[in-house]
């Protein structure tokens, strides 16, 4: 019977557990609201965007949930997945929303879940988007969600304030969700890979699921990036072709597979499709901002003759078969990194490529850049070359000037309020990197990637692993720091699907992008930013600390600096979880300019 | 259990077995002790708790003496017609049963965890220090690595560590990732 169900409506930053209960970070002293008086959904938005609510279906039995909008407006349904905590030595497992399963059509739901498994369940949690087109007309928009269960059907009313204010098309900031090889898609898709994954299938199944990754976070408004090759110089041919010869006479050779993963990627035609399981595509099919490109010390050279001229021959010769490839094929409008990733405490090379702590390992990295850069000449091919870089920032962004840099800096560039605009008035592409804030954080937690890239008006951000939440992501989930974004495999989806921290993350870029267009135009990017800085509680930069300021980098380290230099999200907790309302109101301000 | 030798396995360990040999006598244990730097050593055997990266934070080495044993274990490597990759591993100073690596190529590896500092010493490891000679490591599954070892000994003939050479079971069904 319908009448033992109830819908309500909750704010896009507020998750509920599985029992009706708000999560615990995300309550607020100056909660959003999503309703009017009469307890109607009610959402001002953009066009060529989204905006999004939360809907709790409470009760208990069979039920059908559905929505419908008019005006032109699209209407998304995502059945949230609470994930299971276990509790420290013996205590209770709890629940956490955050992935995002599709609904399409009307399937029979169950409250309580059986498949999420949790005893006296008496609450869903469902995501819904509106998508308003950027065709849409300004004005009101109404729609509906329905619960039917017994004959009968609850519903809750949605009224959409189409504004006369369009999102751009493309993002002003990146925001990047970073992964490592393919090899993890075996592990969280074992049906689509089979028993005995191998050959060309193998490599088909894996470019096809990789895809699927691309168009989702593109999707979102997100770049996914996916390095090919390991700390030992190793890669899977998907990612490089095949090295043939040595010396002079080196090839690089068999582009298949490459050309199949990359070639939809790089010019864009990827994005005409949706990822399975996924509306749209509702963003202009265009090539993605950046690749890795495969070199490293041990391809296309052999490492075995680094320091000798055979070294020299086959790097430099191998970089300008590569950049013909690319340009051969049309593929000159995304960024094609050059980044050297491992580091010398895995023990394959001396040196640090990635993050670099002694300053003497830069005479390989600078002898890589003289190389790549006679291999790749004036090519229209847009190369970069990528330094992550946190213990000797500061010295090496004087060291590499006047070179195509790309610098992805850890949270100590914090410290460095003067040397980051420089890098970025200098042309060099500046983004910093960060983990992803776990599910047990404020649902907002993940706005502040994008505002601290804007405010300190770097070029993007860079969450070094997304694609990983776990083991078991499910029912033993680790927090999912690793992984904003799921495989759908169990759900029966080829393919990954989102979480309430991409939706999020996407609706802030979004108002970021309203809010950038807003102060350019108006010229008045300072005073808003001061207003921001005035208004919310974030710290910008950071004094360092005095370790910092005395001891070269080489003696740096956790203890003397008092701070963690890996890459793991801080949670804010002077932020109130509410407190993206500043730049939501901002960035609809706008309206009719 | 172990896992029966089929006639190519056999080859195969015959060959890294060769290989081992010449490993045993181009590896100079003195220079292999000179790779990594003093203070890198100490934070591998004194590990700090509260501060799980320093062991990592403060690898380092010495780059002419590191290059030079990569290249020769590059060479090593070729003695055999089929892929197999060579690491260098030394006792752990400061830590006794352990072994530490030194430097590693490829992605073919029996022992090395990623990310780890060191490793208790397995049973096969210790074998071939004890003995000074080529010992090659229990064949456990078809699914595994075939490993042999070579025992590293320094100018005054005391083993300080071995070689491993190893390389993918001719019945394996794909390289190892890239990222392991």
């Amino acid at each position: 019977m319908a009448a033992s169900f109830e819908l309500k409506a909750a704010h896009e930053w507020l998750g509920h557990d599985p029992f009706g209960q708000p999560k615990p970070s995300d309550v607020s002293d100056s909660p959003g609201v999503v309703t009017d008086a009469k307890g109607a959904v009610s959402l001002r938005a953009a066009r060529n965007g989204y905006a999004s609510f939360r809907v709790l279906v409470q009760g208990a039995g069979e039920y059908k949930l559905s929505a419908s909008i008019r005006g032109g407006l699209e209407i998304d349904l995502f059945k949230v997945w609470y994930h299971h905590i276990k509790g420290k030595e013996g205590g209770p497992t709890t629940y956490w929303p955050d992935a995002l399963i599709p609904v399409r059509g009307p399937k029979a739901q169950q409250l309580p879940d059986p498949d999420n498994r949790i005893d006296g369940q008496t609450t869903q949690e469902f995501w819904v988007d509106v998508y308003v087109p950027a065709d849409a007309k300004p004005g009101k928009a109404s729609g509906r969600v329905r619960l039917a269960a017994g004959g009968e059907t609850v519903s809750l009313s949605v009224k959409v304030q189409v504004l006369d204010l369009t999102i751009p098309e493309e993002p002003c900031v990146v925001i990047d969700h970073n992964s490592y090889g393919c090899r993890f898609l075996q592990k969280f898709f074992p049906k689509t890979f089979g028993k005995n994954p191998r050959g060309e299938r193998m490599w088909n199944k894996s470019i096809e699921l990789l895809h699927n990754y691309h168009r989702l976070v593109y999707e979102h408004r997100g770049l996914l990036s996916n390095l090919g090759y390991g700390h030992s110089g190793t890669y899977d041919p998907i990612y490089a072709p095949r090295m043939e010869g040595r010396g002079r006479d080196k090839k690089l050779v068999g582009w298949e597979l490459y050309d199949k993963h990359y070639g939809p990627v790089l010019d864009g035609s990827l994005f005409a499709t949706a990822a399975p399981g996924c509306p749209g595509p509702r963003r202009p099919a265009k090539p993605v901002w950046g690749v890795y490109a495969p070199l490293n010390p041990e391809f296309p050279a052999s490492y075995l003759y680094w320091g000798e001229k055979a070294f020299e021959v086959e790097f430099v010769n191998g970089v300008r078969q590569f950049d013909a490839h690319l340009r051969e094929k049309g593929w000159t409008h995304s960024k094609i990194v050059f980044y050297l990733n491992h580091k010398k405490r895995y023990r394959w090379f001396g040196w640090d490529g990635d993050e670099v702590k002694d300053i003497k390992d830069m005479v390989y990295q600078r002898e890589f850049v003289r190389m790549w850069e006679e291999g790749v000449g004036d090519s229209p091919v847009q190369w970069v070359y990528r330094m992550d870089s946190s213990w000797q920032m500061k010295n090496l962004f004087s060291m590499m000037e006047g070179h195509k840099n790309f610098w992805v800096c850890g949270g100590f560039h914090r410290w460095y309020p003067e040397e980051i605009p420089k890098l970025v008035a200098r042309g060099d592409i500046t983004w910093w990197y960060n983990g992803t804030p776990p599910i047990t954080a404020a649902s907002s937690m993940i706005l502040g990637l994008s505002y601290e890239t804007w405010m300190r008006r770097m070029h993007g951000n860079c969450a070094w692993l997304s694609t990983n939440p776990g083991p078991d992501p499910w029912f033993d989930s680790d927090g999912g720091g690793t992984g904003s974004i799921y495989p759908g495999e169990r759900f029966g989806i080829k393919g990954p699907i989102p979480s309430i921290r991409l939706k999020i993350e996407r609706n802030g870029i979004q108002d970021i992008d309203l809010v950038n267009r807003a102060v350019e135009a108006a010229g008045n990017k300072d005073a808003v930013q001061e207003e921001f800085k005035q208004r919310i509680p974030i710290e910008l930069w950071k004094k360092p600390p005095r370790a910092a300021v005395e001891l070269p980098p080489e003696e740096w380290d956790s203890r003397n600096l008092r701070e963690e230099h890996e890459p793991e999200a801080v949670e804010q907790k002077q932020l109130d979880p509410a407190w993206w309302q500043t730049v939501r109101d901002r960035a609809l301000a706008g309206e009719g300019k | 259990m172990m896992a029966k030798q089929n006639p190519k396995v056999r080859k195969m360990l015959q060959a890294m077995t060769e290989a081992a040999r010449v490993a045993s006598v181009m590896v100079d244990g003195d220079e292999a002790g000179r790779i990594p730097t003093e203070r890198a050593l100490h934070y591998v055997a004194n590990p700090d708790p509260n501060y799980r990266s320093l062991a990592g934070d403060y690898y380092d080495v010495d780059h002419l003496t590191f290059q030079r044993m990569k290249k020769l274990l590059f060479r090593i490597e070729r003695l055999v017609d089929f892929a197999c990759n060579a690491s260098l591993w030394l006792k752990t100073k400061g830590k006794e049963g352990h072994m530490t690596l030194v430097l590693h190529n490829g992605s073919v590896h029996r022992y090395y965890r990623f990310g780890g500092s060191r490793i208790e010493m397995p049973e096969e490891m210790a074998r071939c220090m004890e003995t000074n000679e080529v010992v090659v490591a229990p064949l456990y599954h078809e699914s595994k690595t075939l490993t042999v070892l070579a025992p590293v000994a320094d100018s005054l003939g005391d083993v300080v560590g071995v070689v491993e050479l190893s390389a993918m079971h001719a019945k394996a069904k794909s390289i190892p990732p890239a990222w392991e």
